[in-house]
């Protein structure tokens, strides 16, 4: 029995190894390629930095706190935005997904709407907010609006006229309905949506502290470009890209558990 | 007399029922009726907001002159040369990945980490590369839209059945024999997908480059000379016509798309269904 577990660990271990060898094996390469370049002395220090300073620059924005500051801050508007934003998308699709007469009148607008790229809205919102917390909230709140609802309405779309048969069958009160049909219907493509609307918010928080804030990773970048500190630059980018994997992990685990029926 | 009148209303009824038709049956009445609530909401206490009359006067104003054309041409023709040279990189990128191996093997993974890499952040790095010239904006939109394009890609070739890729290799053919009879073929709907996402994010990028590295002709010049001098209406003017000619892009990409690849199921531009 002891025997079976440890030969079943140790066949995990290998699965594990096989999966992560060569994303090990390539990224040690590149770093390695990077850092002879640096060695090399072909390309000094402002234009380039080695690894291991990249590595000792995170470390160093790590135990000063800063890193912490920043992160802290990016990810509060991502979520304030994603809230507000997510929330009205959410019932606004609850509302057009129910009422296609509406939905017939506002979807050549809305169409239109949200293929506009919600960065240029910058510039207008800080005339109206000033460069605060609310100019960056809000776009983010508006770039979560559109695929949220879209998600919504697309789900509710999608519900088969068969199980709506059944739930008037059944004599289900519209509470009803919409806990045991709609909800689990849409929420599939609600999770999609969500997907989507967190990528794109996590970049786009990014870029709106380029354009002006008081903290945040993209303001921290900004700054150590303006100092050309390529060193915290290139830090930035490394805790922006694996924050937002982490980010999309952690709802896609989060979506895992609440659709308990889909992954089983 | 009675009769003419009658005619008469039948005729005026059956214009008014036709116009309103034609408002419902196209989406117009909710922009119509915003436009009107706002002209007269302006009309009755406006508090510096351009109403949208004033909007049309100055946009009249600013098509008369050339250097507005100008900066539609730049803007136009830097996300063209971006976007191909960026769906050039993807789509070989994502077809090495998908038909070779040892590609895959090698990094595949890696790979898929790109889709969680905000491209905005590699602003700074650009700039410290390459300046605040047409290079560094050229670089940022071709990133931009090879990033969708190549996981898109490689995501089509992916989803091959192994039956076929068995079938190719019993005949043992060989890569690029494979790559015309088999891969493109089942990897054209996907690339045709990453294809119209990859546009989506070129335009984007190059209006983020534009407003942030503000140097040369474009598009959010409008937007810029809004924000210095305070004129809260070149800005919206600026933020339509960039949304109208986004729009605009996305129409001819998915024309030349339907053209190119007729049996194409599409999603809706610029999301992934994945």
């Amino acid at each position: 029995m002891q025997n079976h577990a440890n030969s079943l660990r140790i066949a995990r271990v290998g699965t594990v190894l096989r999966a992560v060898l060569p994303a090990l094996l390539t990224t040690g390469a590149v770093l390695a390629a990077w850092q002879a370049l640096c060695w090399s002395g072909r390309f000094p220090p402002p234009v380039l930095v080695a690894p291991s300073d990249v590595w000792a620059t995170l470390a160093d924005l790590a135990r000063n706190g800063d890193l912490a500051r920043n992160w802290l801050a990016s990810i509060r508007r991502v979520v304030l935005g994603v809230a507000v934003g997510g929330l009205a998308g959410f019932l606004f699709g609850i509302l057009c997904g129910t009422q296609p007469r509406l939905w017939r009148q506002v979807a050549p607008s809305f169409a239109g709407l949200r293929q506009v790229p919600f960065i240029v809205l910058g510039p207008l919102l800080i005339m109206v907010f000033g460069i605060n917390e609310t100019f960056i909230v809000f776009m983010l709140a508006v770039a979560t609006f559109f695929p949220l609802a879209l998600a919504v309405i697309d789900g509710l779309q999608n519900v088969s006229g068969r199980y709506e048969e059944v739930t008037f069958l059944l004599q289900l009160g519209a509470r009803d309905r919409f806990r045991l049909l709609y909800l689990p219907a849409i929420l599939p493509a609600l999770l999609t949506g969500s997907r989507i609307a967190l990528n794109r918010c996590w970049g786009l928080v990014v870029a709106a502290e380029l354009f002006g804030a008081s903290s945040g990773l993209g303001q921290m970048m900004n700054e150590a470009r303006e100092m050309f500190d390529i060193g915290t630059v290139m830090a930035g980018a490394i805790v922006t890209t694996a924050t937002g994997l982490l980010l999309d992990m952690a709802l896609r685990t989060s979506a895992a558990r609440v659709m308990y029926w889909k992954h089983r | 007399m009675v009769y003419l009148s009658s005619q008469a209303k039948a005729l005026a009824d059956s214009t008014v029922s036709r116009a309103w038709r034609a408002v419902t049956g196209t989406g117009l009445l909710l922009p119509l009726s915003v436009l009107l609530v706002w002209q007269l909401a302006d009309r009755h206490g406006g508090e510096g907001i351009p109403n949208p009359a004033a909007l049309a006067a100055t946009f009249l104003h600013l098509v008369r002159e050339s250097a507005f054309w100008w900066a539609l041409l730049a803007s136009i023709r830097r996300v063209m040369i971006g976007f191909a040279c960026g769906a050039l990189v993807g789509v070989a990128t994502g077809l090495a990945l998908g038909g070779l191996s040892w590609m895959r093997w090698l990094f595949g993974p890696v790979v898929s980490l790109w889709r969680y890499m905000p491209i905005f952040s590699l602003i700074p790095l650009l700039v410290l590369w390459l300046g605040l010239g047409e290079p560094a904006k050229l670089v940022l939109v071709a990133l931009a839209t090879s990033v969708p394009v190549t996981l898109s890609t490689y995501e089509g070739m992916r989803v091959i059945p192994q039956k076929y890729q068995d079938v190719a290799d019993m005949f043992g053919l060989t890569f690029w024999v494979r790559l015309k009879l088999l891969l493109l073929p089942a990897a054209l709907p996907f690339v045709a997908n990453g294809l119209r996402q990859g546009l989506a994010f070129a335009w984007m990028a190059t209006v983020v480059s534009e407003l942030f590295l503000s140097s040369g002709a474009g598009l959010s010049e409008l937007i810029v000379a809004g924000q210095e001098q305070f004129r809260p209406d070149l800005m919206l003017i600026g933020i339509a016509v960039i949304a109208i000619t986004g729009i605009a892009l996305n129409k001819a990409l998915d024309r030349l798309i339907h053209y190119a690849v007729p049996g194409a199921q599409l999603s809706i531009a610029g999301e992934s269904r994945s």
